[in-house]
């Protein structure tokens, strides 16, 4: 059932960026009834079915595994999208960047902490404090332009801040917290 | 050109470059702006820099170089793994399964470290490098024949013989890895110096730039330092010349005061010898002459008379200038004030053949509060001049109320004395009120007096709150207007005129260190029936008041041994009927607190020098204890013998007045008054006795200014009396509102009684004169 309702969002956040703005209006009610659903959401008690790309450990208060909370794409993909378009240092054009916002998977796995300890693939670590969390519209970015994010292109997971909207932002510490090919958050 | 500049810079060189802070402020504005400018514009490029670095160097080439070599590295222990897996566990498809998946990711990881490498920004120079370039040849190589094989690397069969061979040369670029990070190393090594180097070469200009300002700062301090300084001598230097200016003011100023206080003493030095020298003269020409010492006698008079006159002026400057000089006020009759004045003026007009007319304005009040002596001393002096600067014609004097309007809150008098004189120009008019002033010097030599008149005069109209202005044109003649707030009052009780009254014989001590002043009052007062005892200080003086009775003591201020203030408190602190001796203080002090100090040592009276034989007269009557004038009785009882020429002719105040008028003024004036049929008694009796009383008040007015003026004391005293009656039938004739000719016949006893005292008098005056005349030569 849960799956579903899952599939049908998806569906849906992938509408919103290709449908008129007059259509995404009157599916916003729609959205803001999903997102209440979405908050109400709890994290499945059992390992998801998928390949695991991202663990939650530490803090948490939710998890699926043994040891932390696990996401698969699925699991992310069926969260609500954000999207936003953002100049980095590590393209040559702006580029629109969508997926879920860090907080509500943090709220998934009921993190409890104030520093969040990142790791990549390769064993790249940034501290991201939970402030900027809370405070900035951070999102763990599964897609570029609208195509998902290979592993050689910086994927799966790209931790994305809104550069563009929020000029402080531009600046060495948050393009450090900026952190790709995620893998794993560990939260103290 | 160059010349000029030469020229230019010595006359720099000569003057001094001022410093002015103008300059020490432009010094320090340039020295902010020549080294504020450059740090801030190296502040800048420094950010800018900065900037460019937060902007690309996200990822040092270091750390590019470093993961590719190390993803590479394990991506090739993972492929070994995946072959060493599949040789060994051909029975375990599962394990060989998982050593695939993590190849397949540990590849994409090293495709993505790749393509940074490949795309970062940041290496755009790196990569034009030959280390990079044959790098990037051979790991392009090895992913485009790898990819095919990674593509679903689990799913389906693999060639592992391929795989193996790719392994191999895989191996084989570990080489160019390694001398890309190598040269990597070198590329940052070589920034870095550079780096350090552009802030060295920074730092040093800041330094420079620094230095500069530091000096420039230095100049403009020492600039300032010596401003200061310079404005601190000039300050000083301002400052010593005011404290010179302000002392030299002062001296200045006091000086000025010094002149007055001794044009003063030496005024009152003057007088005090030349009373006696007039007294002298006075009672020498009383004396039996010849006619050629009585022309002497005569001119030396007038002569001293004058010098008086300046004498007088110059006391009043002096008076003026030391702030002393304070009006005396009191009620006056104003008209008779200006009857007097013009009665004085009259002679003086008619000997150079001029008219002299007269106007009052009826709504003048006859009583105001003022300083008669003064105001007279005003009116005679613009008589004076316009008489003196007249030759032909006309002078007159126009007496009018000025009603309160506008600007002027108070009634005022007018006095306009206008004359058909020389006139003025403009020229002469500027300088007119000023001191010593005269038209110039030849009409000082031709018209002759002090040129103090008219500022006196000024000064005077001044104190009482007035004005004095003059119109003239020259040739014309001249309009002089003084203008004086009025205020009426009362009419006193007794007239003053009857104050003048005889006494007994007193016992009179005269105190006087100077022996021709007790000589001169030892004369009169011998004259006035006194009998005289005189000593020359104060210390004798109080011995004889304890020793004898004397009803008055003449006491002069300035003695030696004791002066007079002295002696009177000496006097006062004496046992018995002593210590009340009446004492008159007498000076010529000239400060109008001469008067309020003798009356503070305990004298009764005081009086000035000159003295005037009137006042002395009052005053020793008022010591005497005489009785309030007006109950005084009339002359005839009076205990004077008839023979007494004194009590009839007053001989100084008519020789005054016989001086002062040419002699066809005195005999026509004497021939008015005294000579059957046409004389002025005459002419009021038949006034009075047609009940014409306004007439006769008029008239024996008149009669009685002219009286006075030449010294006829009991005829005075008697007119002034018949004045009064008049005035009183007056009141009653218009309170009862009778027409004249019922009171024709009914002439009052009292008009009648004084008629008659009047024609005695004439008489015996007449003959009084005579007698004097027999000794007295009247040019």
């Amino acid at each position: 059932m849960r799956d579903c309702i899952i599939n049908t969002m998806t569906t849906h956040q992938t509408h919103i960026s290709n449908r008129t703005f007059w259509t995404s209006l009157v599916l916003c009610s729609v959205l803001a009834c999903f997102s209440a659903v979405a908050s109400a959401f709890e994290l499945p008690p059992t390992p998801p079915k998928g390949p695991v790309i991202l663990k939650i450990t530490g803090a948490v208060g939710a998890k699926n595994t043994p040891d932390a909370a696990a996401f698969d794409a699925a699991l992310l993909d069926a969260l609500p999208q954000t999207t936003y378009t953002a100049t980095t240092p590590w393209f040559k054009e702006p580029a629109q960047f969508s997926g879920p916002l860090l907080r509500d998977v943090l709220k998934l796995a009921k993190a409890q902490g104030t520093i969040l300890n990142a790791t990549a693939l390769n064993d790249y670590k940034a501290l991201i404090p939970m402030d900027d969390v809370t405070r900035y519209d951070v999102i763990l970015a599964r897609k570029m332009n609208g195509k998902p994010i290979a592993i050689r292109d910086k994927g799966p997971i790209f931790v994305m801040y809104p550069f563009d909207t929020v000029p402080q932002l531009k600046d060495m510490v948050f393009f450090s917290r900026s952190i790709w090919q995620l893998h794993s958050i560990s939260v103290q | 050109m160059p010349l000029q500049a030469n020229s230019w810079f010595t006359k720099r060189l000569k003057t001094g470059f001022k410093l002015s802070l103008g300059w020490v402020a432009a010094l320090v504005a340039m020295s902010f702006f020549l080294t504020l400018a450059p740090l801030l514009m190296l502040q800048q490029q420094h950010k800018q820099t900065r900037y460019a670095e937060a902007q690309n160097k996200v990822e040092s080439v270091l750390w590019l170089v470093y993961q590719i070599e190390r993803e590479h590295a394990r991506m090739r222990a993972a492929w070994r793994d995946a072959l060493e897996a599949n040789a060994t566990t051909l029975s375990q498809p599962a394990a060989t399964a998982q050593a695939l998946q993590n190849l397949s990711m540990r590849y994409e990881i090293f495709v993505s470290r790749f393509g940074l490498i490949k795309d970062s920004p940041t290496l755009e120079r790196f990569r034009q490098s030959t280390e990079y370039l044959v790098m990037f040849e051979k790991l392009n190589a090895f992913i485009t024949q790898a990819d095919p094989l990674m593509m679903n690397l689990v799913t389906r069969p693999l060639n592992w013989t391929a795989m193996r061979k790719l392994l191999a040369q895989s191996n084989r670029d570990e080489d160019a890895l390694r001398d890309l990070s190598n040269y990597a190393t070198g590329v940052v090594y070589n920034e870095i110096a550079v780096r350090n180097t552009t802030i060295k070469n920074q730092n040093n200009w800041i330094f420079a730039l620094v230095c500069v300002q530091l000096l420039l700062m230095t100049g403009a301090l020492v600039g300032l330092t010596l401003y200061a300084r310079r404005q601190r001598r000039h300050n000083y230097q301002l400052l010593m010349l005011t404290r010179s200016l302000r002392s030299a003011r002062s001296k200045a100023l006091s000086a000025s005061q010094a002149k007055s206080v001794f044009l003063a003493n030496m005024s009152h030095e003057l007088r005090t010898p030349f009373q006696g020298l007039l007294g002298m003269l006075n009672l020498l020409s009383e004396t039996r002459l010849s006619a050629q010492q009585q022309d002497y006698t005569h001119t030396a008079l007038i002569s001293a008379r004058h010098l008086l006159g300046i004498f007088n002026d110059i006391l009043d400057i002096s008076t003026v200038e030391t702030g002393s000089l304070k009006l005396r006020v009191s009620p006056v009759d104003l008209h008779l004030v200006v009857h007097e004045v013009q009665a004085l003026m009259l002679a003086a007009a008619q000997e150079r053949n001029l008219g002299l007319t007269v106007e009052i304005d009826p709504q003048l009040p006859q009583w105001i509060e003022a300083d008669a002596t003064r105001l007279s001393q005003i009116l005679f002096n613009l008589l004076n001049n316009a008489i003196k600067f007249t030759d032909a014609g006309n002078v007159s004097v126009r007496c009018t109320l000025v009603r309160a309007q506008g600007q002027a809150p108070h009634d005022s008098m007018q006095f306009a004395v206008q004359d058909t004189g020389i006139g003025m120009d403009s020229k002469t008019l500027d300088g007119l009120f000023s001191r010593f002033h005269q038209g110039d010097l030849s009409i000082h030599r031709r018209y002759g007096g002090s040129g103090l008149g008219l500022e006196i005069s000024r000064t005077l109209a001044r104190l009482m709150g007035g004005t004095i202005n003059v119109v003239s044109t020259l040739g014309q003649g001249s309009t002089f207007t003084l203008l004086l707030p009025v205020v009426p009052v009362q009419a006193p009780q007794a007239l003053k005129v009857l104050q003048a009254v005889s006494c007994q014989s007193l016992q009179v001590l005269i105190v006087d260190d100077l022996a021709i002043n007790v000589k001169y009052l030892r004369i009169l007062l011998e004259k006035l029936g006194h009998s005289v005892t005189s000593c020359e200080n104060g210390l004798l003086a109080v011995d004889l008041v304890r020793q004898n009775h004397f009803d008055v003591v003449l006491m002069d201020l300035h003695m030696p041994h004791m002066d007079g203030a002295s002696a009177t408190r000496a006097i006062r602190k004496l046992n018995g009927d002593s210590a009340l001796t009446k004492i008159v203080m007498v000076t010529a002090d000239i400060l109008n607190n001469a008067r309020q100090n003798a009356i503070d040592a305990g004298a009764n009276e005081f009086l000035a020098k000159p003295l005037l034989i009137d006042e002395l007269r009052q005053v020793l009557a008022r010591c005497a204890g005489a009785p309030s004038p007006s109950l005084l009785p009339s002359s005839q009882t009076q205990p004077v013998a008839a023979s007494n020429l004194i009590a009839w002719i007053d001989a100084e105040v008519f020789a005054g007045f016989v001086d002062l008028m040419p002699p066809s003024t005195v005999d026509l004036q004497l021939a008015a008054l005294l000579d059957q049929p046409s004389h002025a008694i005459s002419a009021i009796t038949a006034a009075a006795q047609n009940s014409d009383y306004s007439q006769a008040v008029h008239l024996t007015h008149q009669l009685k200014g002219t009286c006075m003026l030449m010294g006829f004391s009991a005829l005075t005293i008697t007119l002034a009396q018949l004045e009064e009656a008049c005035m009183r039938s007056l009141a009653n004739q218009s309170a009862s509102a009778q027409p004249p000719a019922q009171t024709l016949t009914e002439s009052p006893q009292e008009l009648t009684n004084l008629l008659s005292q009047l024609q005695h008098e004439r008489l015996l005056t007449q003959s009084a004169l005579a007698q004097l005349q027999s000794t007295t030569v009247v040019a």
